[in-house]
């Protein structure tokens, strides 16, 4: 019986459509053929590849060489390197994305304030974000110089003694955390946009049965904002896991094979398995690593939007959800 | 009608891809006339109170007939702009000028990315004819049929490989083949600041030689101590040094190929380390990183503003205090020995990658650029290290001051030893040296730490690649 549905089904795509719609579908995939021809060339294509990559011996310019799980043995028990980036990762990544949720959607309260000269302040906010990563890391050398740069000049005026940052390796790390709270600029303006989203009447109501701000802050303003709140939690969670570009440009020594800052302090997940597939040439062991990084990342996603169903409210209801 | 452009054009580009990967390698054949700077002589009359003729020189544009059917070599080369990049077009210029068979395109390739970039395009089968690289690393890109051996052309050739630095020869050859002509060494030697010397009844003229007159000397020349110290004698981390040119000075074998084994807790290493850590305590760690805290470079550079009184740095740091610190009344020294007089140094060699269209041109130029008038002539303008020990000593750098010391420095210069299964040997003894230097292990616990994180390294890439 099911057969026959199914035949009949079929048959009724065929009947449906005629030469016109054919036509016009092929016009359709032919514009597009440029975007999916790179898509599957250039991205596709290597990630599949990555991934039968993970399990060979690759040096690019030899043909891989078939080791089955060896590369994810070695890093997972044999590889303190390894253990070493990865927790180096996870400490920024603890202390990056609640301080820069929190900065930025402080940041998005004062500036969705009626105050005078907003946009200017909003520009200035977000103007850090436009700043490329490069640039960005080595204005931050200078601002984290410890005898000449602003941080511990401002730091004296309060009466704390010169930091060493990237000199040292108990403060380079924090030293990565301070600048990245620079950029949240673009965190910021997501949460704006979710602000203005917030309902006018319902504050209006709250207001009218005695609220304060603090609680028309916490019980209307907040849940409206949960979605957004998770949005951005999980893009800073990844993009955190990912940080590469501020390490690599601070750790670079010429003739050094690439550093990873005082005593491996500022060797990150990413920065590692660049030094792996560029400096040594291990490309097979380095693509083992990529596929390790998005299975973790993909497990914490997972896990957020599992805890996410306690804190998070959709207005249409729980259907609403991603 | 536009669908069908659209179908077209389709198949046009996947065609077009296809075919672009297909070519084959053969060397392309150039034939044009390139416009140089000559000077000619000409004769002009002047006219003065009494005629006569006199010759004049004039910088004229001329063009001149190239050679026909020359092919082209393409060489990646590092000059972005300056002196180096000034002497390296005229130099190509003139091999341009004068060889018969081949035409040289020069590339510049920037420094920070050359690696992955040669990479790229040793792997896409399209990548230059001569290449300037690491030469420690030869044996890597060895390994990975990146680059091709030069024996054949040095066997037909009989070409001289005893004229460059020791260091250098040993560096290029692996697995008995060599692979690289070795261009731009290093060595490091001991700057000492004479006037701080007389100011605190030092001979200026007798720098340290021994690793106990240098702690002798450097708590001598210390202005200051604990919190306020004022000026440094010497700190074995600073400047350009990190473990391995002292280490070197105790004769000690730090790697060996075969096995390959790694000697981090021989009792010289132990030493050098417990010694390293002598400075920390006798200084403070907290007072030295306060201290350091305003270094930097140019007017910063620790030496050139007097803040610190001996400092180890590679050779080419004579040229910046020649330019920067015209005043500075310094010296040059051998690094102070421990047993042996010793340093370390690196440096980069010419190469041919493996696919190049034009090797026999490659070859014919790599020649020519380490010919002893073309060294010397870069040299002059660059300040780099010429490759060959002959032309090192041409009269042109003799009259550098520190110059004969940087040649007894690279007479005894060592480099790292490659080594296939744990190319980055030296990392974990540099962060064992950080550890001790920072008291968070002692010497012993670190240096043993150090030959594990070697020894894992190695049993890792065997895993990898039985």
């Amino acid at each position: 019986m099911s057969r026959i549905t199914a035949g009949l089904l079929k048959w009724s795509i065929f009947q449906k459509h005629n030469r016109l719609w054919w036509q016009e579908a092929f016009t359709g995939y032919a514009m597009a053929l440029p975007w999916l021809l790179g898509f599957l060339i250039f991205t596709a294509g290597p990630i599949i590849l990555s991934f039968y990559y993970s399990f060979t011996f690759f040096q690019i310019t030899k043909p891989p060489s078939w080791i089955g799980l060896t590369n994810y043995r070695i890093l997972i028990f044999d590889d303190p390197k390894f253990i070493k980036s990865l927790y180096n990762t996870a400490y920024y990544s603890f202390f990056v994305v609640p301080l820069s949720i929190v900065t930025s959607l402080s940041l998005a309260l004062l500036m969705n304030q009626r105050i005078p000269g907003r946009s200017l302040f909003r520009t200035i906010y977000y103007l850090p974000s436009v700043v490329s990563g490069v640039a960005n890391a080595m204005l931050w050398l200078w601002l984290l110089n410890p005898k000449y740069g602003l941080i511990n000049a401002a730091l004296k005026l309060v009466g704390i003694g010169p930091i060493p940052w990237l000199n040292s390796a108990e403060w380079a790390k924090p030293a990565m955390i301070l600048m990245s709270l620079w950029a949240v600029g673009g965190t910021m303006i997501i949460y704006l946009a979710a602000l203005q989203d917030v309902p006018v009447h319902l504050q209006e109501a709250a207001e009218i049965d005695g609220a304060n701000a603090i609680q028309r802050f916490w019980y209307v303003t907040l849940p409206m904002l949960s979605p957004t709140i998770l949005f951005t939690i999980i893009t800073t969670t990844i993009g955190s896991f990912q940080v590469f570009t501020q390490a690599y440009v601070w750790t670079q020594t010429p003739g050094q094979g690439g550093g990873a800052g005082p005593r491996d302090s500022l060797l990150f997940y990413v920065l590692y398995l660049y030094q792996r597939a560029f400096g040594e040439l291990k490309m097979g062991y380095a693509s083992a690593m990529a596929w390790i990084l998005f299975v973790l990342i993909l497990t914490l996603t997972l896990i957020q939007f599992r805890i996410s169903r306690k804190y998070v409210y959709y207005e249409e209801g729980p259907k609403g959800g991603i | 009608m536009f669908k069908k452009l659209v179908a077209i054009l389709s198949v046009v580009l996947v065609a077009s891809m296809i075919l672009g990967a297909c070519t084959t390698p053969t060397p392309q054949v150039i034939k044009e006339t390139v416009v140089v700077k000559e000077e000619v002589e000409k004769t002009v009359v002047v006219k003065e109170e009494v005629e006569k003729t006199v010759v004049v020189k004039e910088e004229v544009e001329k063009t001149v007939e190239v050679p026909a059917e020359r092919t082209k070599v393409v060489f990646w080369h590092i000059f972005g702009s300056g002196p180096s990049r000034d002497a390296f077009d005229q130099i190509v210029s003139d091999f341009n000028l004068t060889n018969p068979k081949y035409i040289v395109e020069p590339v510049y390739a920037e420094f920070w990315t050359y690696e992955q970039k040669l990479l790229a395009d040793i792997a896409a089968g399209t990548p230059p004819d001569v290449v300037m690289t690491d030469m420690t690393r030869a044996g890597q890109r060895a390994e990975a049929n990146q680059i091709l051996p030069l024996d054949e052309y040095i066997n037909a050739d009989k070409f001289d490989m005893s004229v460059f630095w020791e260091y250098g020869q040993k560096d290029v050859v692996y697995k008995g083949q060599t692979w690289g002509i070795p261009y731009g060494p290093d060595t490091r030697v001991l700057f000492y600041n004479k006037a701080h010397f007389a100011e605190v009844g030092l001979d200026p003229n007798k720098p340290p030689t021994t690793w106990d007159e240098l702690w002798e000397y450097a708590h001598k020349l210390d202005i200051g101590e604990g919190a306020d110290l004022k000026r440094v004698g010497f700190n074995p981390w600073w400047g350009n040094s990190w473990v391995l040119p002292l280490l070197y000075t105790t004769g000690v074998e730090l790697v060996n190929p075969e096995g390959p084994t790694f000697n981090f807790t021989d009792p010289k290493v132990l030493e050098t380390a417990q010694w390293y850590k002598k400075w920390v305590d006798y200084y403070g760690k907290e007072n030295l990183d306060l201290f350091a805290s305003g270094f930097g470079t140019g007017a910063q550079d620790p030496f050139m503003s007097g803040q610190v009184s001996m400092i180890i740095q590679v050779q080419a740091y004579i040229d910046d205090l020649l330019t920067y610190a015209p005043d500075l009344d310094w010296g040059v020294a051998l690094i102070p020995a421990h047993t042996t007089p010793a340093s370390w140094g690196a440096g980069f060699d010419l190469e041919i990658p493996n696919g190049a269209k034009n090797p026999d041109g490659a070859w014919e130029f790599i020649k020519y650029l380490t010919s002893y008038d073309v060294a010397v002539k870069f040299s002059a303008a660059s300040g780099w290290m010429p490759g060959r020990k002959d032309a090192a000593a041409d009269p042109q750098f003799m009259s550098k001051p520190g110059w004969d010391v940087v040649l007894q420095s690279m007479a005894v210069t060592r480099s790292r030893p490659f080594i296939l299964e744990c190319p980055t040997w030296y990392g974990p003894l540099i962060t064992a040296f950080q550890e001790v230097w920072d008291g968070v292990k002692t010497p012993e616990q670190a240096l043993a730490d150090a030959v594990a994180a070697a020894e894992t390294e190695v049993a890792n890439y065997r895993a990898q690649t039985k």
